[in-house]
């Protein structure tokens, strides 16, 4: 990976969101170990932060083209083909997360109005937890935006150049 | 629409090369939208099939290995290594595949030791005069088993779906990871004296070796922490996971003094980001395999497997040619996601151990990780060397027949997995 200069508001996230995830596990382990105190009613953080991590960090992999998929029969399609599936991919991907979007905003607003659940370890209102997703999938769309363009382009001067 | 069809669907997504994630998303979806089963629920599973204690080893490992790597252990392994057998017939060779095998035993996942290892054997492998092809396909095929040398991210996955326990997986990993570096390195070292790849320089006097051995000290206490934690039952693999993370840390700060504001930066996004890959397959396998379970697909699929053969070890056998192939093409995580949970009641019927088979399990879909044609390794390799994955591949095949003859043994002698989480107590 290139080290790019300026840093990036996904990066930061993704880098904070890991970094408190590890340092609150931590946590846990030193004063369980060391001091027998446990607050493992802190796990909860833990395991959301973790959703919201994946979200944001899915769309810095959407982004660099790093997620898994199988290339063998892309690889020899015809161009055109290959564009045609560059531009289906990115709907398909996108469609899925504004699906997700959408039933999560639908828990939250249930969750506010109606159920007003708390978290069983900490007591916090569950639509906190959930909020990231929707908030951070911007992230996602612009990075199956950026990488789909970058496709096509590359795609659009490797025809022009043969 | 039959879920047949859905499948069908799932398969041909893939194959055009939808993204694996979005296409069991998008399958499940449709699955789940057209049996009714509640679609008002997929926000809330997506969320809830990441959110689990146990998938947090995977970031933790991942966050770890990052930070050995850019710490520049890799290096001190390979130096200490290279002073002890540098000197043999086809060295380097084996120097790679044991500095394979030790940063197997830190970091959780294949291509990541490729590029670990590559980085640092590959070049002086070819100025010494190995084929390019040759040590690329053995760097591939050695980093690839270290899946199996805890910790090991295909583990976690695999304990998260089957609910054996993570730890007793790690520890009934130790003895065939080191079986398959041991067969790898005879490989490396038969091929290596039929075509006169000679042994570099002269051994390390003691001196040497003992400063290269201070040098990689920090590395080698690492598993001893990780596995040491796990065996004795201190640690659960999530904690022993985050305790290397800081253990790394630490090393990277105060003993390398590598590690600066910037490139920290960039070890926490690379590893978000590694995690995310197979955190976002994870997300949608979990809701692609309960659309599957509900709809009652599983069971069928079950069902039919059980009737081909009433025998044990030829269900076996014909499962793991089903894996093999099918690693050649997918990723370990997703395979486990779309085979486990058929395979379950097949291990029931069976009285299978699930602990014993997946140790199996894991090594079979290694060996399709390393095997042409496609093989994810291969092409990292490929790419190290600046070489096609066809010249890569070719030279594979030596060592993929190797993990096969480990794959039989391990088959038919079920204690080489399952007798030390029996003695740990872990099982």
């Amino acid at each position: 990976m290139k080290p790019n200069k300026k840093l990036r508001i996904d990066h930061l996230i993704a880098a904070a969101l890991l970094f408190a995830m590890a340092f609150i596990a931590f946590a846990n382990v030193i004063s369980r170990y060391l001091f027998h105190f446990s607050f493992s009613a802190t796990e909860e953080i833990t395991i959301n932060l973790f959703v919201w991590l994946t979200v944001v960090g899915s769309g810095i992999a959407f982004e660099r083209g790093g997620q898994l998929g199988m290339v063998t029969l892309f690889n020899v399609f015809p161009k055109r083909f290959q564009k045609a599936a560059v531009i289906f991919s990115a709907l398909l991907s996108a469609a899925l997360f504004i699906i997700v979007d959408i039933f999560m905003i639908q828990a939250i607003y249930d969750e506010i109005t109606l159920f007003e659940a708390t978290s069983p370890a900490l007591g916090i209102p569950v639509w906190i937890y959930y909020i990231g997703v929707p908030v951070l999938s911007v992230f996602v769309f612009k990075g199956i935006y950026k990488n789909t363009a970058a496709q096509l382009n590359e795609l659009n001067t490797d025809q022009a150049e043969n | 629409m039959d879920i047949l069809v859905l499948t069908l669907i799932f398969f041909i997504l893939m194959l055009i090369g939808i993204p694996i994630g979005t296409s069991l998303g998008i399958s499940a979806v449709i699955t789940i939208f057209q049996f009714d089963l509640g679609i008002g629920m997929v926000g809330i599973n997506f969320s809830s099939g990441i959110a689990s204690f146990p998938l947090l080893a995977v970031p933790f490992f991942i966050l770890a290995g990052v930070l050995m790597d850019k710490a520049g252990l890799a290096a001190s392994i390979a130096r200490f290594f290279e002073l002890i057998l540098g000197k043999a017939t086809g060295g380097l060779a084996m120097v790679s595949v044991f500095t394979c095998m030790f940063w197997g035993a830190m970091s959780g996942s294949g291509p990541a030791t490729t590029a670990a290892v590559g980085l640092i054997l590959l070049a002086p492998m070819i100025k010494h005069g190995y084929d390019k092809n040759f040590a690329g396909a053995l760097i591939a095929n050695a980093s690839d088993l270290s899946i199996i040398i805890p910790p090991s991210i295909a583990f976690i996955i695999y304990g998260s779906i089957t609910n054996v326990s993570v730890g007793a997986l790690f520890v009934a990993g130790i003895v065939p990871g080191i079986l398959t570096g041991i067969g790898t390195a005879l490989v490396a070292y038969l091929i290596s004296k039929k075509r006169g790849y000679h042994g570099i320089h002269q051994r390390g006097n003691v001196k040497e070796i003992l400063k290269a051995l201070k040098d990689a000290f920090w590395a080698f206490i690492s598993p001893i922490i990780i596995l040491g934690g796990i065996y004795t039952g201190k640690f659960t693999p999530t904690e022993a996971a985050v305790v290397s993370v800081f253990y790394s840390l630490f090393v990277a700060l105060f003993i390398y003094r590598s590690l600066t504001w910037r490139i920290f930066m960039d070890v926490l996004v690379d590893a978000a980001v590694t995690s995310s890959v197979i955190m976002f397959i994870v997300a949608f396998a979990g809701i692609f395999s309960w659309t599957a379970s509900v709809t009652g697909f599983i069971d069928q699929a079950a069902e039919c497997i059980i009737r081909i053969s009433p025998n044990a070890i030829v269900m076996i056998i014909l499962i793991n040619l089903l894996l093999l192939v099918l690693g050649m093409f997918i990723d370990a995580i997703s395979i486990s996601y779309l085979v486990m949970p058929v395979l379950m009641p097949v291990l029931q019927a069976f009285s299978i151990d699930p602990l014993w088979y997946g140790v199996i399990f894991i090594t079979a879909l290694a060996i399709g990780q390393a095997t042409p044609p496609v093989g994810v390794n291969l092409f990292t390799a490929a790419n190290l060397i600046g070489g096609d994955v066809d010249g890569v591949a070719k030279q594979a095949i030596p060592f993929v027949l190797m993990d096969i003859l480990i794959l039989i043994i391990l088959t038919l002698i079920p204690a080489l997995c399952l007798y030390l989480p029996k003695i740990a107590g872990l099982y």
